[in-house]
């Protein structure tokens, strides 16, 4: 017959409804109209001829009425009533405007604007706190993309390099001051053979007789490198007298004595490098490190006059495993 | 502008037959006013329209087949049992590569499928002409209802009524310029915006046979005479164009849903009455034709057994049987029952409680209580017994 509501809601339901989306246990209702927001038989705003909704638009409340006789004319269907602001006198307009309407109707509505009060309340409320931190979404793919992007360019800053360069040329410039020595001992060498250049300087000058001359000291022990000695947590041991690889030139007995307090203070040093940074060069018998470190001294002292420029001084860390003791062979 | 003659009477709907106001193009309500034909109170049926639209849309179909020499066209013959191979027909010679492999069967290489396809399939269905028009009512029928119109997906928010009529000045559009004009006044627009906004390429292979894009359908324009309409409005994307007279249930009803929207024009319109007849006079132009009728008149069967009528005539529903309490009879179960027979059972299960409390230690909540109730009742009892000694 006419559009009788039994009819079209089994059309509806049993075959296609474009507002109904199946989930696992619900079947619900995109309709804009719809009361609760679920697909079933009282609460479509299609199969029921005569219904009512509640709509929010903007923070204000308006009650929707629809009636059989408006049916067949969508540009005029829904009549709009505005709803006052304080909720109670809303409850009564809705009361008074779906008088003699059906029960369902009347408390959906009802329900539907005390929500939209709570929720609008809420809304409120928030935007006073107002609060910083808003939840921000990202596309998963981003997410991820971004993170390995991120370890890629950490492991491409290479930090622990330039934090080494950084502070190797801040000791160069002498920024540290007195504080480390162990990386003077090139500057020490330097001086030394300085010093030897002037003492014969100065033995020429001082062919005088009975001119006083103020000459330094031959030890090789500064007293930088007995600061040094006394630094360390009194880890001090009598230096290594065991070279094979040892030259003789003359100056390689003050160098040797010098190269075992480099070496103390190098490995001692280079123990103290170890905590600040964490290198791990591959546990090597201590001798052969030590062998290593004078060669590599001598090295720097043979370059040390006549390159005073810059040049690259080797870090060799050590894993100080065993007691110093037993680095004597 | 408003229906006229509406009765809503509990029984025969049928009766009703508003009046449906004509549109001009610029979607300004004319004078006209024309009685709603009885097409749009015939019987809607989801089910006719499904079945009749699977058969129907089977009958423009186009034959396939695989070739009918596919797979056979050697000379394979097999090589029997004792040669140490599986007994499928093998290709016969040498030189090449295809010798002695196998042929013939679904499972070689290079054979014939399974039940080759053949092009005596039977494509074609043929419907009973009563069913088709039968469905085509139906169709008809659902795209009066507003509800049915956009459950199936149309934007009908702003349209001024349904069924929408309009006068026969789009017949005559030659432009589709007037066209577009003409469906945005009508606030027919928005379901055409629809169909542009739901074009998409074509999952599978269809794309690549010419059938790369879908998109949904917007409304059907019905005319009674074409006088440029057809051209006017072919192009626009989701238009289908129909003929009063020879009116499409795959375009009325399209996958089988009810409820398309339609846009008719008024001779269009007005010739529907002829074309299907009433209910009180068979169709002129379908010979034989009348409109089905319902199984109810009035589907409204909720409404319908609590009214008053049918209330009063219908006995009332039999009241279940009165329900008598249980009648216990178990002394075991009981104690109430034991104690009828057996009084001292209540002497000895009040013992056997007293000294399991006592085993265990544990005192009644209201022991104290009940002792003392005991005490004073003896007391009294003692007395009385004592007052009747004594006055004795």
């Amino acid at each position: 017959g006419m559009q009788a509501d039994d009819v079209v809601w089994q059309v509806i339901n049993q075959t296609h409804c474009s507002y109904k989306v199946k989930t696992k246990n619900h079947n619900f209702c995109k309709n804009e109209y719809n009361l609760t927001g679920i697909c079933n038989r009282a609460s479509c705003p299609l199969a029921n001829s005569q219904y009512a909704t509640i709509r929010e638009e903007n923070g204000v409340c308006y009650l929707y009425m629809k009636v059989i006789e408006r049916s067949h004319y969508p540009r005029r269907l829904w009549e709009k009533v505005k709803l006052s602001k304080n909720m109670q006198t809303a409850l009564d307009q809705i009361s008074e405007n779906l008088l003699h309407w059906s029960e369902f109707v009347r408390h959906k509505c009802k329900a539907r604007l005390i929500r939209i009060h709570q929720y609008l309340i809420r809304m409120r409320r928030m935007k006073l706190k107002a609060r910083t931190q808003k939840v921000i979404t990202m596309p998963r793919k981003t997410e991820r993309r971004e993170k390995r992007r991120e370890e890629k360019a950490l492991i491409a800053a290479k930090l622990d390099t330039a934090i080494e360069k950084e502070l190797l040329n801040r000791l160069k410039q002498g920024t540290y001051g007195d504080i480390y020595n162990f990386r003077q001992e090139a500057f020490e060498q330097l001086l030394d053979e300085q010093e030897k250049e002037m003492e014969r300087e100065v033995e020429v000058e001082g062919e005088e007789v009975g001119e006083r001359q103020f000459v330094e000291d031959f030890d090789e022990s500064d007293e930088e490198g007995e600061g040094d000695i006394e630094d360390e947590s009194g880890h001090w041991t009598p230096p290594d007298t065991d070279d094979e690889d040892e030259d003789d030139d003359d100056e390689d007995e003050e160098e040797g004595d010098e190269e075992e307090e480099m070496e103390v203070d190098e490995e001692e040093d280079g123990e103290d490098e170890e905590e600040e940074e964490s290198d791990e060069e591959p546990v090597a018998p201590p001798p052969k490190k030590a062998k290593g470190g004078k060669k590599d001294a001598k090295a720097k002292k043979s370059k040390a006059l006549p390159t005073p420029k810059k040049r690259h001084i080797e870090i060799e860390y050590e894993e100080e495993a065993t007691p110093r003791r037993k680095v004597k062979n | 502008m408003f229906c006229d003659g509406i009765v809503i009477c509990p029984s025969g709907n049928m009766a009703a037959r508003p009046l449906v106001t004509v549109y001009s193009d610029k979607n300004e309500a004319t004078q006209t006013q024309i009685k709603l034909p009885a097409v749009f109170r015939a019987p809607i049926r989801p089910d006719v329209v499904s079945f009749i639209h699977d058969q129907v849309s089977k009958n423009k179909r186009q034959p396939y087949a695989v070739s009918t020499e596919a797979g056979h066209q050697t000379s394979a013959e097999s090589w029997g049992t004792g040669r140490a191979v599986a007994r499928i027909p093998r290709v016969r010679g040498g030189g090449t590569h295809r010798s002695g492999q196998g042929a013939f069967g679904n499972m070689c290489r290079g054979g014939r499928m399974f039940a080759p396809t053949k092009t005596f399939r039977r494509w074609h269905r043929r419907v009973n002409v009563a069913q088709k028009r039968y469905a085509v009512c139906s169709a008809i029928a659902a795209s009066g209802v507003p509800a049915l119109v956009q459950a199936r997906g149309h934007v009908v928010d702003k349209v001024a009524e349904i069924p929408f009529v309009v006068s026969d000045k789009i017949e005559s559009f030659r432009k589709t310029k007037e066209a577009v004009s003409f469906l945005r006044r009508s606030n027919l627009w928005d379901d055409i915006e629809k169909v542009y906004n739901s074009k998409k390429i074509r999952a599978g292979v269809g794309k690549s046979r010419n059938r790369r894009f879908k998109q949904k359908l917007g409304p059907v324009i019905v005319y009674g005479k074409d006088s440029g309409v057809i051209r006017a409005f072919r192009n626009i994307p989701g238009v289908s164009l129909l003929h009063v007279e020879r009116l499409n249930l795959l375009k009325l009803a399209p996958g089988g849903h009810l409820g398309r929207l339609i846009v008719w024009t008024e001779s269009a319109f007005n010739k529907l009455d002829a074309i299907f007849g009433t209910y009180k006079s068979a169709s002129e132009l379908k010979k034989g034709f009348t409109l089905p009728r319902p199984k109810m008149t009035n589907p409204d069967f909720g409404r319908a057994i609590r009214s008053e009528e049918i209330v009063k005539a219908v006995r009332r529903a039999p009241r279940a049987a009165l329900k008598t309490s249980k009648v216990h009879r178990n002394p075991l179960k009981k104690t109430k029952l034991m104690v009828r027979l057996n009084p001292y059972a209540s002497v000895l299960k009040r013992a056997a409680i007293l000294s399991q409390r006592k085993a265990q230690n544990v005192d009644h909540p209201n022991e104290k209580l009940i002792l003392a109730a005991n005490a004073k009742a003896n007391v009294a009892r003692k007395a009385k017994y004592a007052k009747k000694t004594g006055k004795k």
